[in-house]
C-alpha cells in the first residue's frame, strides 16, 4: 500500500510539506464531516441525526455552520407564511393603542425583515408545540411594550397573514381581492401580560373558545 | 483474487491520496480569496450597519430579546446551547456602551473590507458577526450563516493579498516570486476549497429539501412566495392565471439548485451555472424580499471563478483608468511619435 509519503506532489514553490499536509488532512475530515451533519440537519431529523448535531453542536454552533432556517424557502404550510406581531395596550397611558411590529410591508428593508422574522419565529415555536418558547418570546414582546409606555397590561397577539389561493372565487366573501384583508389574517396565539405587584412581568395565555354544535 | 482485491485497494488508496493532495494543497493565486474578502466583508457591513436603526430597541434595556429569553429558548432546541452561542453583547445592556461596541464593530468590519491588517481583521470580524448571531439567534434567517462562513474560511487564507491596503503599504506582503508575480498559496487553496465544497453542499441540501416538500412537487412553490403580500418586493400575482409558467418556474429552482451542487465541479457548465445563478436569485429576491440573502448567494458564485478572470478584469481596469488619465507632455509626445 502507498502511503502518504510516497504521493509527494512535484516540487513546486508554496506546496506544504508532508507533516503540515497530514495535520491539516486531518482537521479537514473532521471539519467536513462536522459540515456534512449540519448541513444535512436542516429541517427533518432522525434520532441519529440528533445524536450527531448534539455532539458537533458546540463546534457547529459556535461557527455558525447550521443554517437555522429551513433551506425550502416554502413548503406552504402555516410555518412560511408572512406573520406580525399585534401588542394592544389594555391598561396604562397608552390604553387602546395597537403596536404592529413589523409595521407594515416588509420588503427588503432588513429592520422590517427582522421583525417579520422575530413573529414568525414566535408563531413556529407554536406550531412546533414548544408553548414554553412561545411564552417566553411573547412575553419579551409585551414586557417591552410595557416597559416602552410605562403600561399596566397588554394583550400580544401573534398573527398570520395567510396568502391568497391561485384562483380566486370572486362570489366568495371569505376569499377578497385585496390580500390583506381582514379575512386573511388570524391570531395564531395570544396572551395577556402585565406587571404584577413585583413588578416582575407576568403571562396568561388567552385559549380560543371553541363552540362545537350539539349532535342531534 | 486475493492480489487482485488488494492491487485494487492499494490503487484506490494511491488515486485518493493524489487527488487529495491536488485538490487541497496546490498552491494557488490568491487574488480569488481577495475578491471573496471583498465580498464577504460588504455583506458582514450590511448586516452590522442595519442594525444601527433598531439596536437598542432589539438589545437594549426593556428591548424585544433579553439575553435571558435567548438563552431559554435556545436550551430546548435540538443541537443548540446557550453555552455554545458566546456573544459579547451578551454582557452589554446599556444604551452607551452598546453603541459603542455597535461603531467598534463596523470599524472592525470597514478595515477587513478594506484589507488592512486582514490578518488580524478578517478573525475580529468574524467575532463581531458571529456576536450578532448567537445574540440574536431567533433573527437569524438564510444570510447570516452564509457570511459567516465566507468569513471564517477566509480567517484561514491570505485574502489581504490583493485589493487591499496592505498590499498598498506593504503590510505582511511576502517577497515576489520569480516571475515577478505574487507568491502562489496553498492556505489559499484551502481556504478556496473549503467555500467552494461548503457552497455546493449548500445548494444541494436546498434542492433535496425541496424535494421533500409536496408543494415544490406540485409545482405550486413559486406562487405561495409570490402570494406573501407582507414580505414580497414585487407582486408578481398577476401571473396567477398562467398556471404553467408558475410550475416551470418551481421545477425550475429546484432542478437549478440540485445540477449547482454537482455540476459547479465541471469546467465546462460552470459558467452556464453561474449565469444561471444570476437570474435565479434576482428573481427570487424580487418575490421573497429575502435581497441580502440572494445576492451573497450570487456573490458566492465568484469563489468558483478562476484568478486568472479576476487577473484580467483588473487588468482592463487598469488600462481604462491610464486611458482616462492625462498624459504627461514628454510621454504625449513619446506617444505621438510612436
Amino acid at each position: 500500500m502507498t502511503s502518504p509519503r510516497d504521493e509527494s506532489p512535484p516540487e513546486q514553490e508554496g506546496y506544504p510539506g508532508w507533516t503540515a499536509r497530514t495535520i491539516v488532512s486531518l482537521v479537514l475530515f473532521i471539519h467536513l464531516f462536522c459540515l456534512f451533519v449540519a448541513l444535512a440537519s436542516n429541517y427533518y431529523l432522525s434520532p441519529l441525526q440528533i445524536a450527531l448535531v448534539n455532539a458537533v453542536g458546540p463546534y457547529v454552533q459556535l461557527v455558525k455552520l447550521k443554517p437555522t432556517a429551513p433551506y425550502h424557502l416554502t413548503d406552504s404550510t402555516e410555518m412560511s407564511d408572512d406573520h406580525f406581531i399585534e401588542v394592544e395596550v389594555v391598561a396604562g397611558p397608552q390604553q387602546g393603542e395597537k403596536v404592529r411590529f413589523p409595521e407594515s410591508k416588509v420588503g427588503a428593508s432588513p429592520v422590517g425583515r427582522r421583525a417579520e422574522f422575530f413573529a414568525r419565529t414566535i408563531a413556529a415555536t407554536g406550531y412546533m408545540g414548544a408553548e414554553p418558547n412561545t411564552a417566553a418570546l411573547a412575553k419579551a414582546a409585551g414586557a417591552h411594550v410595557l416597559a416602552e409606555g410605562d403600561n399596566e397590561e397588554v394583550i400580544v397577539r401573534i398573527k398570520r397573514i395567510q396568502p391568497q389561493e391561485r384562483v380566486l372565487d370572486s362570489t366568495n366573501p371569505a376569499t377578497p381581492a385585496d390580500p390583506s384583508a381582514e379575512p386573511y389574517i388570524s391570531a395564531t396565539y395570544q396572551a395577556r401580560v402585565w406587571r404584577d405587584r413585583m413588578g416582575q412581568v407576568q403571562l396568561l395565555k388567552i385559549e380560543e373558545t371553541k363552540v362545537v354544535a350539539p349532535l342531534e | 483474487m486475493g492480489n487482485a482485491i488488494q492491487k485494487y485497494f492499494d490503487r484506490l488508496a494511491t488515486a485518493f491520496g493524489q487527488g487529495w493532495n491536488r485538490f487541497w494543497f496546490t498552491p494557488s493565486d490568491p487574488l480569488t480569496v481577495s475578491v471573496l474578502r471583498v465580498i464577504a466583508g460588504a455583506a458582514a457591513l450590511f448586516y452590522v450597519v442595519a442594525y444601527s436603526f433598531d439596536l437598542i430597541e432589539w438589545f437594549g434595556p426593556n428591548g424585544w430579546l433579553p439575553v435571558e429569553t435567548v438563552q431559554q429558548v435556545m436550551e430546548t432546541s435540538p443541537g443548540e446551547g446557550a453555552a455554545y452561542q458566546w456573544s459579547y453583547l451578551n454582557r452589554i445592556e446599556s444604551p452607551g456602551l452598546l453603541w459603542t461596541v455597535h461603531v467598534i464593530g463596523i470599524a472592525v468590519i470597514a478595515l477587513f473590507t478594506l484589507g488592512l491588517f486582514t490578518r488580524v481583521t478578517a478573525v475580529l470580524a468574524l467575532v463581531v458577526v458571529l456576536s450578532y448571531i448567537h445574540r440574536a439567534p431567533v433573527l437569524a434567517g438564510q444570510f447570516e450563516p452564509v457570511v459567516a462562513m465566507l468569513i471564517f474560511y477566509l480567517c484561514l487564507t491570505p485574502c489581504g493579498r490583493y485589493l487591499s491596503l496592505d498590499r498598498r503599504l506593504g503590510i505582511g506582503q511576502p517577497a515576489p516570486s520569480d516571475d515577478g508575480g505574487q507568491q502562489r498559496s496553498w492556505a489559499a487553496t484551502v481556504g478556496l476549497r473549503l467555500i467552494q465544497v461548503h457552497v455546493a453542499g449548500l445548494y444541494l441540501m436546498m434542492g433535496l429539501a425541496k424535494l421533500g416538500s409536496t408543494t415544490w412537487w406540485e409545482g405550486g412553490a413559486i406562487w405561495w412566495l409570490m402570494a406573501q403580500s407582507q414580505s414580497r418586493v414585487v407582486d408578481f400575482t398577476s401571473l396567477r392565471n398562467f398556471l404553467y409558467l408558475i410550475n416551470a418556474w418551481t421545477h425550475a429552482i429546484v432542478l437549478f439548485e440540485l445540477s449547482y451542487g454537482i455540476l459547479i465541479w465541471n469546467r465546462l457548465a460552470r459558467p452556464l451555472l453561474l449565469a444561471a445563478s444570476v437570474v435565479m436569485w434576482t428573481l427570487t429576491a424580487l418575490v421573497t424580499g429575502l435581497v441580502p440573502f440572494c445576492l451573497v448567494m450570487i456573490a458566492t458564485g465568484a469563489a468558483f471563478v478562476p484568478a486568472e478572470f479576476w487577473h484580467s478584469l483588473l487588468a482592463r481596469r487598469g488600462r481604462e483608468a491610464e486611458a482616462e488619465s492625462p498624459l504627461p507632455d514628454a510621454k504625449k509626445e513619446a506617444v505621438t511619435a510612436a
